[in-house]
């Protein structure tokens, strides 16, 4: 890692100024929003080592500009000063391409002038390549041997340095800093019956987040093997009490997605008719927000240059806001809250959730898991779809542990697919504990493409959903 | 770009072997709401991912970097040596590059109209289809043609220039008391309005089903019909852990010869992989691609997969492919469809976990069909054990074919559990 804002974007900003003064002369907006991240994906499992770039790696340009009718943006990765007219020409080729469908009827962004730069580095020390396999590797080896069912166990630690600076004609922003997602996964056998188990979170010091790897896998391992006793559950309806990672995959999926204000321009979002009126159980608040917690995308700036924010979605049961990208806010008449993210440069920004959860609550677990009379505790996020417009819901955790009459009875059930109506979920939510936890290791698409980092928790939720 | 890469690595006197993966990228994209245009974008982009490998007797190590800019001379070599030192260290059992032969191509015919005016038409075709309840409340059209070349330290010189046309659309409807919408993907390899408009004519006739659609009553059990992306995902996870990777990773323990259905009392499945097109022709460490039966008649026949994992299994690489091939049923889908079943349209996302037997999903929309009437439902789960559904499944005699799978289009399980 480097520890500071890249020096190519630096080198690249006097052209890039001078590309936004002479689209600034020919558009009614323009602005030119530049990345350069680069990240290492190091992971180690029982036969093989790989050191590939992090998923995230990437370095490019989006030049955006309104004709005073529509917005178009360009997306290269060269920008010069012997290509600046060719950049000029691609541009206006893209602007006159118009096209017989009608357009929306959309203003030029208005932005605040804004000159800040920010900075945020790992904390504690790097590893080199050297260190980092050697760690891996004797975490996997600690996995192999812990079991004579254990298989294959995979360790694993992505780390990514940021750097992003969005230039305007009245701001002028830049950004860096890291952050770095370690990973464990086991495959255990018996008999012929093969289960799994894993476990992901961040941090932003590469140094707590191996030292806390090792225990990840004890975890991980553990998990898989009592997975094999694991059966799917029967179909029905039950009281569940969620960990932390499916309290915020109920937040993402079932909430969050619905509150994306670029759905609500589409009238693709029920919530747009439900602003002030009750959604959820009165126990239940849910924030959104780069500056709501500190994890993955945990930004100072988004990818329309506007500030991280801290949105309030739902207060103790009522919703009361939503999060936007600029072009959204614009069109809605609202204050952009700092949401507008790419999956990389040559996509389009879209409103996008950054940290979601609901807040902590004032029950403790144990009386939770004691008040369900017959029920499962599940836990850890497999994958969930949201349904903004119709509220249905679909939300798999990797396992769930059965409770009869208050107690855990040792039956574990394995993967526990959760479906329904949105509101009904939330509005059955009658217990929220004092625990809480985000976790940064999540990566969420809008509908089936579009994936970025995120980050969702909570703490833990009763409530009852139909298992099947 | 690539010579100077070339240059650098072969100069470097620590690297035994190289591999460079330039993709250009050319896409056009254009984004509707409530059918109006709101953006247009342009993509053109160059970007490079280099493997640097270090052989060490029995053991290779490796390490990627990417590079998307042009590079200094120093910038380059720093990254070089960086990758060069990490790889001391990754120290897997040696396989070699694939080797050269001649410096070879392919290429989709280009379309020749401008790719906006393709955009443009499409969009139209796609809105033709509204009614006054029901339209496109989103779309988003991308035009993208990709050149991939790899060349790699073995005299591998191969490039080929791939093009698609990928569609989502929301169809939604508008009724007197409740709005309802779907999600629709399409991918198309060629532009065929015939195909487009019938897509759009088909999202707009479903999210109007959707908008019909009550709860499902007193159905515990019942037949599932999945078709098109369900069928394909539904075979795809069959087979995912067949690849060279997943036997030498042991993530299944199937072997050549393995039945994968038992007690078949329905169709016998054949499931394989193809290139997308003729110009589709290699994967990302230039092995030639040709179609591969992983699954023939219900049994495992072949694995499939990376250079690096067949050679550490004493196979013959079949490279990593985008297009998955099923045989076609003998049962026509009238057929199928005689007795009382329910005919998934809309899934979130079929779950299927191979290890716990487990396939199921939430219905956005579906049709039940108990035999005397057809009436459409939303808002209900399905579920079943997957091994028992491989034992009596049925393929339907019509087929599709899309970017990712080509097949038959329906597909039925037998007596899934409904709530």
């Amino acid at each position: 890692m480097t520890g500071k804002f890249s020096n190519y974007l630096k080198s690249k900003k006097p052209v890039i100024q001078k590309l936004v003064a002479l689209l600034g002369t020919k558009f009614a907006y323009a602005s030119v929003f530049a990345t350069d991240v680069s990240g290492t994906n190091v992971a180690v499992d029982r036969s093989t080592t790989s050191v590939t770039p992090s998923g995230l790696t990437e370095c490019g340009f989006v030049i955006k500009v309104f004709d005073g009718v529509a917005y178009a943006e360009y997306s290269t990765n060269t920008i010069d000063d012997k290509h600046l007219d060719d950049v000029v020409a691609a541009i206006e080729r893209l602007v006159a391409a118009k096209g017989t469908v009608p357009t929306v009827r959309v203003e030029a962004l208005r932005e605040e002038p804004l000159t800040k730069s920010f900075v945020r580095r790992n904390r504690g020390r790097t590893f080199t390549a050297e260190e980092t396999i050697d760690l891996l590797k004797s975490i996997v080896q600690g996995a192999l041997d812990s079991s004579s069912l254990v298989v294959n166990a995979r360790a694993s630690i992505e780390t990514t340095e940021v750097s992003k600076m969005f230039l305007s004609k009245v701001k002028d922003l830049e950004q860096y800093y890291t952050w770095s997602n370690p990973r464990s996964f086991a495959l255990v056998r018996r008999e012929g019956n093969t289960k799994f188990a894993y476990d992901g979170f961040g941090d932003n010091s590469v140094e707590h987040a191996l030292d806390l790897l090792g225990e990840s896998m004890d975890k991980t391992v553990k998990l898989a093997i009592e997975l094999l006793d694991s059966v799917p559950p029967k179909p029905g309806y039950y009281d569940i009490v969620t960990d932390p990672s499916i309290t915020g995959l109920i937040a993402h999926e079932a909430f969050g997605h619905g509150v994306e204000m670029d759905m609500f321009v589409k009238d693709r979002a029920a919530a747009k008719d439900y602003m002030g009126k009750p959604v959820a159980s009165p126990l239940v608040s849910m924030r959104d927000g780069a500056a709501s917690a500190f994890s993955v995308a945990s930004y100072f700036f988004d990818d329309d240059g506007v500030l991280a924010h801290d949105t309030k979605i739902i207060d103790r049961g009522i919703l009361v806001g939503g999060i936007s990208d600029a072009l959204s806010a614009l069109q809605l008449g609202k204050e952009p809250t700092g949401n507008g993210r790419r999956e990389s440069y040559k996509r389009k920004a879209y409103t996008r959730m950054t940290n979601t959860f609901f807040e902590q609550g004032t029950s403790a677990f144990d009386d939770m898991i004691a008040s369900i009379k017959e029920g499962y505790y599940i836990a850890v996020t497999n994958n969930g779809m949201e349904d903004p417009k119709n509220w249905g819901i679909q939300c798999t955790a990797h396992y769930g542990r059965e409770i009869k009459d208050g107690t855990f009875t040792g039956k574990i059930v394995s993967p526990v697919v959760m479906s329904g109506y949105v509101i009904d979920l939330l509005q059955s939510i009658s217990a929220v504990s004092r625990d809480f936890e985000v976790i940064g290791s999540g990566s969420c698409g809008k509908g089936y493409k579009e994936w970025v980092r995120v980050s969702d928790g909570g703490p833990c939720l009763k409530a009852k959903v139909k298992i099947g | 770009m690539i010579r100077q890469l070339m240059n650098a690595l072969a100069a470097h006197p620590a690297v035994t072997g190289w591999l460079l993966n330039e993709t250009k990228t050319v896409s056009s994209q254009a984004f509707y709401v409530m059918q109006k245009r709101e953006t247009t974008r342009r993509v053109e982009t160059c970007e490079y991912g280099v493997t640097v490998y270090r052989r060490d007797g029995d053991f290779v190590g490796s390490s990627s970097f990417f590079v998307s800019r042009r590079l200094t001379k120093r910038e380059l070599a720093a990254k070089i040596d960086e990758a060069v030192y990490a790889a001391q260290f990754v120290k897997n059992k040696a396989y070699d590059l694939v080797e050269g032969g001649a410096k070879r191509s392919w290429k989709e015919p280009a379309d020749s109209v401008d790719p906006f005016v393709t955009i443009d038409r499409i969009a139209n075709a796609f809105f033709a289809a509204a009614t006054p309840v029901s339209r496109f409340n989103a779309l988003e059209v991308f035009h993208v043609r990709t050149t991939a070349r790899i060349l790699n330290s073995r005299g591998v010189d191969l490039t080929k220039a791939i093009a698609k046309i990928d569609v989502e659309a929301i169809p939604s409807y508008d009724g007197p008391e409740r709005k309802v919408e779907l999600i629709r993907q399409f991918s198309y390899k060629t532009v065929d309005f015939d195909v487009i408009r019938r897509d759009a004519e088909e999202a707009i006739a479903d999210v109007a089903l959707r908008h019909a659609a009550g709860a499902i009553r007193d159905v515990a059990k019942a037949d599932v019909i999945l078709r098109d992306d369900d069928v394909a995902e539904f075979f795809d996870n069959l087979i995912a852990d067949f690849s060279y990777d997943g036997v030498y990773r042991q993530t299944t323990d199937k072997k050549i010869g393995d039945p994968i259905q038992k007690d078949v009392q329905g169709d016998l499945l054949t499931i394989g992989w193809s290139p997308s097109s003729k110009a589709d022709a290699f994967d990302r460490d230039g092995v030639l691609l040709a179609p591969v039966r992983v699954v023939e008649a219900g049994t495992l026949v072949s694995h499939y997969g990376s250079n690096q994992y067949a050679q550490y299994l004493g196979m013959k690489p079949a490279g990593v492919f985008g297009t998955l091939e099923a045989a076609k049923g003998r049962t026509s889908v009238a057929v199928m469809k005689k007795k009382p079943h329910l005919e998934i349209i809309a899934l979130s996302g079929i779950q299927i976990d191979t290890y716990s037997g487990y396939i199921g999903g939430e219905v956005r929309l579906a049709v039940w069909d108990d035999g005397k009437h057809r009436v459409p439902v939303s808002g209900f789960a399905f579920s079943g054990n997957i091994d028992k559904a491989l034992s009596d499944v049925t393929l339907s005699r019509e087929t599709v074919r899309m970017v990712r799978y080509r097949g038959p289009r329906y597909l039925k399980l037998k007596d899934m559990d409904i709530l």
